[in-house]
């Protein structure tokens, strides 16, 4: 069960109009290292995670995920709800507008739209944080490129700082759950079989 | 030109950072906002708790009546992202007392500052509606984009 609270996790008051800025963030709204997709993959992976502090991480992580969702949604909103028509062209916003108007469609800066491809569920506990781990990087990287895009916009600049700084704590987390995941393994058979899904050890068929 | 290599002065937002493993030490989370962001004024209430002039001990919901709208949703904003972050930590550190401790001290911060929010200015939650006389104010309240 999932409850709405009414607020950001983080204040956004933007007032300056910059559709070119919004049209490169609106890829963490549902590009392929965005926030949607981080939502999706760890609320998606944990019905498999055999641990149950793992299991609680990734919800909570996800459920967080889901209010960077909206941060971003806001960022993009405001950036664009007050500008002309002439902004809108000279801006190349007008490719976006064209089939959304002013609504928010979780795509790519390139356009490419979202995709559940973006991301990946494979119920082996090993895999899925290592890829979590990736993911939070792939984001921050994101985050590293809009802040050197949004110099000038110091309203938006404080927004994703708070964001970039989130995706290392989780990766940190995340680093966490992959120890305590580990650390249950089978000295054995370390990295060697999934423990979500072979339960006598090393029953994949990879060894003989 | 040359991207700027530390991104715009990236400041740490919150961590706790580890000191070696498993076994790490907990540090309480800080949200700094930009200093003319809407949050400025208000103490981060990990370092001065008691000297915002609204006390924080009690834990009646009483200690944030009378505060301006913005204000109280600068508090409810900082509360409620310590216990996101130590909620964090905890998943991954059950058995750790002083961030649990911590984590118990800010959640009932947040939930006087969430009651005393939706009694004073509007639900934030369909749990806090109840406060609303004979008309639904939820759909009152300004959405948090706007």
């Amino acid at each position: 069960m999932f409850n709405y609270e009414k607020r950001l996790e983080y204040p956004i008051h933007i007032k300056e109009t910059n559709p070119r800025l919004a049209k490169a963030i609106i890829t963490q709204y549902g590009g392929p290292d965005g926030e949607l997709g981080a939502s999706m993959r760890y609320l998606s992976q944990r019905y498999t995670m055999p641990y149950k502090e793992c299991m609680a991480l990734l919800t909570d992580i996800g459920t967080e995920e889901l209010g960077h969702f909206e941060m971003i949604a806001t960022i993009v909103h405001q950036l664009t709800r007050n500008m002309t028509m002439e902004e809108l062209k000279a801006s190349g916003f007008d490719d976006y507008y064209v089939d959304h108007t002013l609504g928010l469609w979780p795509q790519a800066a390139s356009g490419t739209p979202f995709s559940a491809a973006m991301f990946q569920s494979t119920g082996d506990p090993i895999t899925d944080l290592n890829e979590d781990m990736a993911a939070e990087q792939k984001a921050r990287t994101t985050y590293d490129n809009i802040l050197r895009l949004s110099v000038d916009s110091p309203d938006v600049t404080d927004a994703i700082r708070f964001l970039r700084a989130r995706e290392i704590v989780h990766y940190q987390r995340f680093g966490e759950a992959l120890r305590i995941v580990q650390d249950k393994l089978n000295s054995n058979n370390f990295y060697a079989f999934n423990p979500a899904f072979d339960t006598n050890g090393g029953a994949c068929g990879c060894s003989r | 030109m040359m991207p700027n290599q530390n991104c715009g002065q990236y400041q740490r937002t919150a961590s706790c950072q580890q000191q070696g493993r498993p076994g790490m030490s907990f540090q309480q989370p800080v949200m700094r906002p930009r200093e003319n962001s809407s949050m400025a004024g208000s103490q981060p209430q990990d370092q001065k708790p008691s000297q915002n002039g609204h006390g924080h001990g009690g834990g009646t919901g009483g200690n944030f009546s009378g505060m301006p709208r913005q204000q109280l949703m600068n508090h409810v904003m900082m509360a409620g992202f310590a216990c996101v972050d130590a909620s964090l930590y905890l998943d991954t550190h059950p058995d750790d007392e002083k961030a649990l401790s911590y984590f118990k001290e800010k959640n009932r911060i947040y939930q006087d500052a969430v009651e005393e929010y939706s009694k004073t200015y509007g639900p934030l939650t369909i749990a806090h509606a109840h406060h609303c006389g004979t008309y639904w104010n939820w759909v009152d309240q300004p959405w948090p984009w706007q």
